[in-house]
């Protein structure tokens, strides 16, 4: 099976007056159809800016300044803004972080949702609105043919991350971008959520862009994941990989692995990683994971590691990639 | 199918109205003490004026009154001005007159005021009303656009415009504009509403009040617009619309103006006083005989019963616009529609 | 350099950003530093006049021949703004109008934004039942008629000496006009009181007193200066409406607003000076005290600052309160100013309260 989106050196800065802000830094990352990605990685690694690329929703002063956005072999970035509107919703659609905000407050779910409808599947009103109904009962909504006619402040945070859902999915979109679409909800409820994704991924065929912060919710979701690290690709493996015992690993993808909770080990902390992900304009020199790294030597101030691949389809940006190798 | 929609449509009505009038109604309540509280402030203002209200209705000093003529005219105007009245009294009756339609006599006109206040009314409002609604449209083009193109040269020139238009007092904008087009082109008359000779057409007489009308209120309402409008794109709804594949013009002007309209409408209420209630400084300026120009002559002529008539005009439609400004939130703004609190 | 004395030396830097930036931004703002300059420009000029006034007892009515030219004389170079139909020096003059426009503006201001910042923050903290009474008070004052009520409590004092006219001027701009500003402290501290440093004040169990003067009111003093610049700008502007109208200070005393208003649609053109010099001033005025206020205004809010979401971040409120005591130092520079007035002006205070108090007791007794 082909690849269905292929990013390929991907750079996206921001002109601010303060200097050029590089959020995506020369990024590769691809999707099969009807597989889910994870991109992992803390607030400011770049992988929200790298989805709002793919639509081209990046806002000023955002700009892609290189590189390709591949999507069914047709380059997103060299596209008219006219063509791109055809794509976006439909082919490629997107779910937001904040299901608070991401609903207009003025509109009725049911209208909103028929929006996308009527513009790419060219329904009338009625068919759009009818159509709507059943979508919100196929996202699990109760009584859809009353909340159709609900205002976005009817509902709680779940209830709209799910219409969210049922818009995204209107018009059987090609790929779906998911962007922390649970992080602003309960537990209880995301965990609704996913399995919600699941199911209409599996009925539909739908790729997926999953991104997060969370490695738990990676390992749940993906087929393949992607860690990032201040707008670039540290590491990309499969699920099985990352998680399981490879002899190679990133010491990032370490630090964020030893960081989540686990049930067989018994231990006092939990492990942290130190400091914080560094200004984009006052980057290191050197590995910019380096002033971070417990294993970080001289090189790794200096110099900037690329990303070699290890072992097959598994990828990693460390000069001493291999486990054994750093704990002597 | 089609019935139970129906109905739910209905049920929906009756769900979100009934609320809506419970708040209208403590709305109108609330009014009540307020209004009341303002007409006895506005009384004793007016009570407590400098001059003897006496001397307004003869002459004391005129010499062809006798001593006995004098007294009784005190006694005779005393008694039917209810002048020794205590203030609540005095208070009461005039409410009490106010319902029945007699707003007082005014000593300038030497005619019942409620004869001529209401053509002066009118006056203001036809002036007001077409310096409004031009305002209000350019605003709303320019403050979107400015919003949209943030930044940009057309956002900045508009920006300048704006503060010149709040930093240049009304009175000097007229002069500057009865300067530049009456005196030096003459190209309109300097003052009035009408030609005695209807020589001229009455459309000129409009045109610098107008004018000055319009870009008074431009300035501010232009920032008002483009500082909502802004708000409102920034928000994460508006990166929906456009995530949908929407058109930037739908996004524009249906998901953000829709939602920008919602602080708008408030100034809608704050210019309703405006609108009746004429400008004082213009209408002195450009003699418009309307009711700013009756405000002024009834300080010249210290004329109480044309003032107190005039101020708790004012203040009612000030409370009116405020009270506007609320059901327009309501109307636009579902949250608010259906009783819940901004 | 080891890991972390680098971690510290970035942190350090973005300790000292925000204040950096509001200063930077206010810097760097062109129309707000032209705003600035005119704006000290023309004070120098007015207190220049004034002092020049004071110390060599130049007659501002028509006593002293000596420094008087000829009936309207237009601009030369011994009368810059040329004379008046008293052949009075009309450079003079109209700079004298300004410092009472200047002293009217900073008095009223100051009124305002005490009764202002007072009412709405006793209503902001203490909410309930003296928030809905305090409120619905702002409600009746804000819906008088502006103009109209001035110009009754102007003609309610219309037999006061002409020498009290200055405060009645301050008296209608102050207590008409805090309503605003009332309903915006009121509206911070409501949004403040929700914050967690606000929770944690009280769950450490200091006092409410000392909750509104600490903790509260710094917060909400950047907002008040910035709106304070606006108020000083609408007071300039409402008092030289109000002299237009003529119920200001009266002869010989000039203000701007009533130097205008002796233009005819007659004598525009030909006698330009007369209403081109005060009403260029008058708007230039105003005029740079709104772009300094636009300025303060996308320094302080911190939407502004580029990037940077609404969250409240505690370097950026400490930045707002260092900004807003130089602020406050360049306020009560103004201040000061007015103080040396009241000073000067002893003798008329005093005949005014006691021309006052004995209208009362004359009453009284009649």
């Amino acid at each position: 099976m082909g690849k269905l989106l292929d990013i390929k050196n991907l750079h996206t800065y921001f002109f601010t007056d303060k200097g050029t802000i590089k959020a995506v830094n020369g990024v590769d990352l691809s999707i099969d159809s009807g597989k889910t990605l994870g991109v992992v990685g803390e607030s400011g690694s770049g992988k929200s800016i790298t989805s709002f690329s793919i639509l081209r929703l990046l806002e000023n002063p955002g700009r892609i300044v290189e590189g390709e956005i591949l999507f069914d072999g047709i380059d997103l970035t060299q596209l008219s803004e006219e063509d791109m509107m055809k794509i976006r919703g439909n082919d490629i659609s997107m779910i937001f972080q904040e299901p608070m905000t991401s609903l207009n407050p003025v509109f009725r779910i049911g209208h909103q949702i028929s929006e996308p409808l009527i513009l790419h599947q060219g329904m009338n009103k009625r068919e759009a609105w009818e159509r709507s109904i059943e979508l919100l009962r196929e996202v699990k909504i109760p009584n859809p043919e009353r909340v159709a006619t609900n205002y976005p402040h009817h509902l709680s945070g779940g209830m709209r991350q799910r219409v969210m859902i049922a818009m995204a999915l209107a018009c059987k979109p090609k790929l779906l971008i998911a962007d922390e679409p649970t992080t602003a909800l309960d537990v209880t409820i995301q965990a609704q959520i996913f399995n919600l994704m699941n199911d209409l991924k599996n009925n539909h065929n739908t790729a997926v862009l999953f991104i997060t912060h969370d490695l738990g919710v990676i390992a749940e979701l993906a087929d393949d994941v992607v860690v990032m690290y201040t707008g670039e690709v540290v590491e990309k493996a499969s699920v099985e990989e990352i998680f399981g015992n490879s002899k190679y690993r990133h010491p990032y993808t370490e630090g964020l692995l030893r960081s989540i909770p686990s049930l067989d080990e018994e231990v006092e902390y939990l492990d942290q990683i130190d400091g914080s992900v560094p200004h984009p304009l006052n980057l290191p020199v050197g590995c910019r994971f380096a002033p971070r790294c417990k294993y970080a030597t001289e090189k790794c101030q200096k110099e900037i590691p690329s990303l070699i691949e290890v072992e097959k389809g598994h990828l990693v940006r460390c000069f001493y990639p291999e486990l054994r190798e750093r704990n002597e | 199918m089609e019935e139970t929609k129906f109905t739910n449509r209905i049920m929906r009505i009756i769900d979100t109205s009934i609320p809506f009038l419970k708040y209208l109604v403590k709305r109108l309540l609330l009014m009540i003490p307020v209004i009341i509280i303002i007409s006895l402030l506005i009384f004793f203002m007016i009570q407590n004026m400098p001059g003897n209200e006496l001397n307004m209705f003869f002459n004391p000093e005129d010499p062809s009154l006798t001593e006995l003529q004098k007294q009784m005219l005190t006694e005779y105007w005393t008694e039917k001005l209810g002048l020794n009245d205590p203030f609540f009294v005095k208070w009461g009756k005039w409410w009490l007159n106010m319902f029945q339609g007699d707003f007082g006599i005014s000593i300038t006109k030497q005619k019942p005021v409620a004869d001529f206040v209401g053509e002066a009314i009118m006056n203001s409002f036809r002036l007001n009303i077409s310096g409004f609604i031009l305002a209000f449209l350019i605003s709303i083009v320019v403050g979107v656009k400015s919003a949209v193109k943030r930044f940009s040269k057309f956002d900045n020139f508009w920006t300048v415009f704006s503060i010149i238009g709040i930093s240049l007092p009304g009175f000097f904008m007229s002069i500057l504009l009865v300067f530049a087009f009456s005196v030096n082109l003459g190209w309109t008359p300097i003052s009035g509403m009408q030609d005695p000779m209807n020589e001229t057409p009455a459309i000129l007489y409009y045109i610098l009040p107008v004018t000055v009308i319009t870009l008074s209120s431009l300035a501010s309402l232009i920032r008002y617009v483009r500082n909502a409008m802004l708000e409102v794109l920034k928000q994460d709804y508006i990166r929906t619309a456009r995530s949908k594949g929407l058109k930037e013009k739908v996004v524009i002007y249906r998901h953000a103006f829709r939602n920008a309209l919602i602080p708008v409408i408030t100034l809608v209420g704050f210019y309703i006083p405006l609108l009746f209630g004429g400008s004082i400084v213009l209408e002195r300026i450009f003699v418009w005989p309307g009711i700013g120009l009756l405000m002024n002559a009834a300080y010249t002529g210290r004329d109480r019963a044309l003032m107190i008539t005039m101020l708790i005009f004012y203040s009612f439609l000030t409370l009116l616009g405020n009270l506007f400004m609320d059901i327009g939130y309501a109307l636009a703004d579902p949250r608010v529609r259906e009783g819940g609190e901004r | 350099m080891s890991k972390t004395e680098l971690l510290e030396s970035k942190a350090h830097e973005k300790i000292l950003s925000p204040t950096q930036l509001m200063i930077n931004k206010f810097k760097s703002n062109k129309l707000a530093m032209a705003g600035l300059i005119t704006f000290i420009i023309i004070v120098l000029l007015i207190i220049g006049t004034q002092l020049y006034i004071k110390f060599t007892g130049y007659p501002l009515g028509i006593k002293d021949p000596s420094v008087l030219g000829g009936k309207y004389e237009s601009p030369n170079a011994e009368f810059w703004f040329g004379t008046d139909k008293q052949g009075r020096n009309y450079f003079i003059r109209v700079l004298a109008g300004g410092w009472l426009s200047l002293l009217v503006a900073i008095l009223a201001t100051v009124l305002q934004i005490t009764i202002g910042m007072f009412v709405g923050a006793v209503a902001g903290f203490f909410g309930g039942r003296i928030d809905n009474i305090l409120m619905r008070i702002t409600e009746i004052v804000s819906s008088f008629p502006f103009i109209a009520i001035a110009m009754t409590i102007s003609f309610l004092f219309i037999d006061m000496p002409e020498e009290s006219r200055l405060f009645i001027m301050v008296f209608i701009l102050g207590i008409l006009r805090w309503t605003g500003l009332a309903r915006m402290v009121r509206g911070q501290i409501l949004s403040l009181r929700e914050q967690e440093f606000i929770v944690a004040a009280k769950a450490l169990g200091i006092s409410t007193r000392h909750q509104i003067t600490r903790h509260l009111l710094p917060n909400v003093v950047a907002y008040v200066i910035v709106s304070a610049t606006i108020g000083f700008a609408t007071a300039i502007l409402a008092e030289a409406t109000l002299a237009f109208l003529g119920l200001s200070v009266a002869e010989p005393v000039p203000t701007w607003g009533s130097l205008i208003q002796r233009v005819k649609s007659t004598s525009m053109g030909p006698r330009w000076w007369l209403w081109v010099f005060p009403g260029g001033l008058l708007v230039m005025f105003i005029m740079s005290v709104n772009l300094i206020g636009e300025g303060l205004r996308d320094a302080v809010d911190p939407k502004a600052v580029a990037g940077v979401k609404n969250k409240v971040n505690g370097w950026a409120i400490l930045a707002k309160f260092i900004v807003s005591i130089l602020l406050f130092f360049v306020f009560s520079v103004f201040v000061s100013i007015l103080l040396l007035f009241v000073v000067w002006n002893v003798e008329s205070i005093y005949f005014f309260f006691k021309k006052y108090v004995s209208k009362n007791e004359v009453n009284a007794n009649g």
